[in-house]
């Protein structure tokens, strides 16, 4: 406001000598503070609600981390082994210390490349029963300084200060709880308790004593067995039966204290010596993976880094994608057929029956969905209403139509629930069109067929094709009809994605499989615009 | 004149659209192959339904329509062959210019370089030639106008309809594309069936004129008669300005009456339709016709005049006064340089022909 303007140029002056833009500026400033005001809310809304999701999503499909946090020691050796033979004692050694020792929390440079597989560190043996301090400091000396500790202190003095109810208190301290492991591991959901009290004590200046480290080390071993139960996870997408064998192997190996260990582990547990698991390790190096991606076609990394198939008995995505795209093809061609004749008519009726006809358009969408998915299991099942309609007119007992539980329940009730999302766009575009585009074709002489054809149907493609898209790009992601009346073949890939978020907890999968059907209905929109052209699209 | 010589008829027309009310009642028109026909009236009176139903888009409830001596009330419309200008053009938006106009050839299967020309001459026919390639949208509303009747003939029909196909233009352009389309059809010699409720429109570009009202032909007869002879009442006043005065019929004799006015006055008027002694009657008299102190025995029709208002108009002063009770009386006088100039609260003389003033029916005037 203040900047002077440049001295060879003459500012326009208002009537009272004011600078026109300083002028212009002040007067705009109160509509533009409006507008950033009402913007606001639906900006924060897309901003929280979609974009940072979607991020969120696209990033955790790729995170490889944890496994690196697991097994720096392993990670750091294995490209010294030739990938082919079983594995020589230094990398038994390497991933039964990963496992179960906790040095990798106390060594400041623990991850991927930094690891240094020489550090003596590494095989620092911390004594179970202690004492704990000394071999901790020697694991790496900054711990014997206070302000190693002083953030776990602050951290841990936010729960001790904290104001309120009880309750309040009380839940802050576990939050903190929470949070001190978050400091110490890559883990947001351990809990470490015992730092947390001994941290209450603690002045935040004088030498860390003997209960403090034996706080963090009972805390992160208990840490520490979370973060093997949760990589063992991430292991066994690469490799089925990692889980169990760490499990297994886990338990027996507690009493196993000294080198050699490759005998010992592959005696607790003989799949230690099969190369095939050693060589799916080679394929979690990496901290950004794209084995999720792989894994929702159908295909993995193999020991060379080359993409291959999955064995035959674990493909299901492909078939899954072709069906969803299947679906979704037939279901709009179905509601697009039955969708123009009656927005046709709606356009077109006088008002008192297109309103009547409006409504009965809309009351599906007023209906909760579940209510309407259940009133088609009574149509379509075997005992149901059309079967039973069937039988009544001739048809064997024997023969019922097979309609529920199936590909052909799915596609008929999706096309129903999706067919407004077909009339309505195809509706506002048809009612724009005036009558007497098709009085004046016919008038020209074209019969009604073809004046239909030439002239009244390309006016429409706007609406269809805002139909088009709308439909396919539901029916691509649906998953709640399919649930619950899909049966085994009407499944589609949105029920997979449901499936790896609520029951194997493989969010990996499910958010490269979401991303992938954001990335197939972005290719789909684009394929549009260049075809139609996002500009003729009509929503309303 | 036979049966022959007509180009499209009407033969009692009739048409309902809800069963009850009529809104086109007993039509019958003849038309001469190459004439231009208007149909003028009020909204509501029927003519664009008479239209439809000649283009084959209603059908008639009664009553036969013949083209070129066929029957056509069976014939579907786009076997009929008419072309049609709509009011609003109806161009197809999705189509060029060119594509536009050669619809109408492709659908009838004409080769090629045979659409390509023909789409060309009409194009050029209404001075678009250049424009081809666009989409109405791009064009002005009298290019669009243009290019409607350009789609309309470029099939070269017997029989083109329009329906008030100048509604949407301004002034300025109605009356130049008034005189085009005048011009296109004397150079093309095709029929034209016109619909428009603007009476100048009608009278610029008609051999005759049919004046529609309450679904019947008041009038049919060409614009000079219409105008300077007018039937009934409501013909007299919806075509053109007159004033209006109204009395009974104090005496009949040959083709002329006197009319006994409502304050006493005794005019001399042309007998038209009144029939017989004491109806009421309605004297309507054009203002242009009505001269300023005329010579003495001229006129048989002489009264006294106030100048109640002089308003300037350029090419004439349009001057209200009050005459024989009637205070709105308009009289034209033309600016020539000759002429007496008056003043508001003169008293003068005003005079009137016999034939000139119409002994008509009474009919309830709205306006």
């Amino acid at each position: 406001m203040t900047n002077s303007p440049p001295a060879s140029v003459q500012p326009l002056l208002t009537a009272d000598g004011i600078p026109l833009k300083t002028s212009l500026q002040r007067s705009m400033r109160r509509s533009k503070l409006r507008a950033i005001f009402l913007v606001l809310p639906p900006l924060i809304f897309l901003l929280s609600l979609f974009i940072i999701p979607i991020g969120n999503l696209l990033t955790r499909s790729t995170d490889d981390t944890l496994i690196n946090y697991q097994l720096p020691l392993t990670f750091a050796m294995i490209d010294q082994w030739d990938r082919k033979t079983l594995p020589e004692e230094n990398l038994f050694e390497a991933i039964y210390l990963d496992l179960s020792s906790l040095n990798k929390y106390l060594i400041s440079d623990n991850f991927a490349d930094s690891v240094d597989p020489n550090d003596p560190a590494w095989r620092v043996r911390i004594p179970k029963k202690g004492p704990y301090r000394d071999a901790m400091i020697e694991i790496d000396p900054r711990w014997q300084s206070a302000s190693t500790w002083l953030p776990i202190h602050e951290i841990a003095m936010i729960g001790v200060n904290a104001q309120g109810t009880e309750r309040e208190r009380k839940n802050k301290a576990r939050r903190v709880q929470f949070k001190i492991c978050a400091y110490l591991t890559p883990l947001t959901n351990a809990d470490c308790t015992k730092l947390y009290k001994v941290l209450q004590v603690w002045d935040g200046a004088s030498e860390p004593d003997e209960a403090l480290f034996e706080a963090l080390y009972k805390d992160l071993r208990s840490a520490n067995k979370f973060l093997v139960g949760k990589s063992s996870t991430r292991m066994n997408y690469g490799k089925p039966g990692f889980k169990s064998l760490i499990k297994k192997s886990s338990r027996k190996l507690k009493k196993v204290s000294e080198p050699p260990y490759r005998d010992a582990m592959i005696k607790a547990d003989k799949r230690w010596g099969d190369v095939a698991f050693w060589q799916s390790l080679v394929t979690m190096q990496e901290p950004q993976t794209t084995g999720y991606y792989l894994n929702a076609v159908d295909r993995k990394w193999n020991k060379d880094h080359e993409i291959e198939l999955q064995p035959a008995e674990r493909r299901v995505y492909v078939m899954l994608w072709w069906r969803t795209f299947l679906v979704s093809l037939i279901v709009t061609v179905g509601c697009l057929i039955l969708a123009y004749p009656v927005s046709h008519l709606l356009a077109t009726l006088p008002l008192r029956y297109s309103n009547i006809l409006m409504i009965c358009v809309l009351m599906p969408f007023w209906t909760s969905l579940l209510v309407r998915i259940v009133a088609w299991m009574v149509m379509l099942q075997q005992e149901g209403v059309i079967n039973d309609t069937l039988v009544m007119l001739g048809l064997p007992d024997e023969n019922r139509l097979p309609m529920m539980y199936n590909f052909t329940g799915t596609v008929i009730v999706m096309i129903q629930i999706l067919l407004p999302f077909m009339i309505l766009p195809i509706y506002s575009v048809m009612k724009t069109i005036p009558p007497s585009y098709m009085k004046a074709a016919q008038n020209l002489g074209a019969p009604p067929a073809l004046a239909f054809l030439r002239v009244y149907m390309p006016q429409t493609l706007p609406g269809v094709g805002a139909g088009v898209i709308l439909v396919f790009i539901v029916a691509i992601g649906y998953y709640i009809t399919p649930e619950l009346v899909g049966g085994k073949d009407g499944r589609l890939i949105g029920n997979m994605v449901a499936y790896h978020m609520q029951k194997s907890l493989n969010w990996g999968l499910a958010a490269a499989m979401g991303s992938i059907l954001l990335a197939g209905i972005l290719l789909l929109y684009w394929i549009y615009d260049k075809i139609v052209g996002i500009d003729n699209m009509k929503l309303g | 004149m036979s049966d022959q010589d007509f180009f499209v008829r009407f033969i009692k027309v009739q048409k309902s659209y809800d069963g009850e009310t009529l809104v086109v009642k007993n039509l019958n028109l003849d038309i001469k192959q190459g004439e231009f026909i208007t149909m003028l009236g009020p909204s509501g009176s029927g003519k664009t339904t008479c239209l439809m139903m000649l283009a084959g888009f209603e059908p008639a409830t009664h009553g036969e329509i013949y083209l070129g001596n066929q029957p056509i009330n069976a014939v579907p419309p786009h076997k009929r062959g008419i072309g049609m200008v709509f009011q609003n053009y109806a161009l197809f938006p999705h189509m060029t210019v060119n594509e536009n106009l050669a619809f109408p050839l492709e659908v009838r299967r004409l080769n090629k370089s045979e659409i390509e020309s023909r789409t060309k001459r009409a194009l050029d026919m209404v001075q678009l030639g250049a424009f081809g390639n666009r989409r109405p949208a791009q064009l002005s509303g009298g290019q669009q106008q243009r290019v409607a009747v350009a789609r309309a003939l470029v099939f070269d029909p017997d029989l083109v309809l329009m329906d008030e196909p100048l509604g949407a233009l301004d002034k300025q352009l109605r009356e130049q594309m008034q005189y085009e389309i005048k011009h296109i059809h004397e150079s093309l010699g095709v029929t034209v069936v016109y619909v428009t409720h603007d009476q100048s429109e009608a009278l610029t570009m008609s051999n005759r004129i049919a004046v529609f009202d309450d679904g019947v032909i008041q009038q049919l007869a060409a614009p000079n008669d219409l105008y300077e002879r007018p039937e009934n009442a409501f013909v007299a006043q919806f075509i053109g300005e007159n004033n209006r005065l109204t009395g009974f019929v104090h005496s009949l004799e040959g083709n002329h009456c006197q009319v006994e006015l409502d304050n006493g006055e005794h005019v001399q008027a042309f007998k038209v339709n009144v029939d017989a002694v004491g109806d009421r009657a309605t004297l309507s008299l054009r203002p242009e016709r009505v001269e300023v102190n005329p010579e003495v025995g001229k006129f048989p029709n002489l009264f006294e005049a106030k100048i109640e208002e002089l308003i300037y108009l350029g090419d004439h002063i349009r001057t209200r006064a009050s005459v024989c009770g009637h205070s709105d009386f308009i009289v034209k006088i033309p600016n020539a340089s000759h002429h007496a100039t008056l003043n508001e609260g003169d008293i003068v003389k005003f005079g009137w022909s016999m034939e000139d003033c119409r002994a008509l029916d009474v009919v309830e005037v709205t306006n």
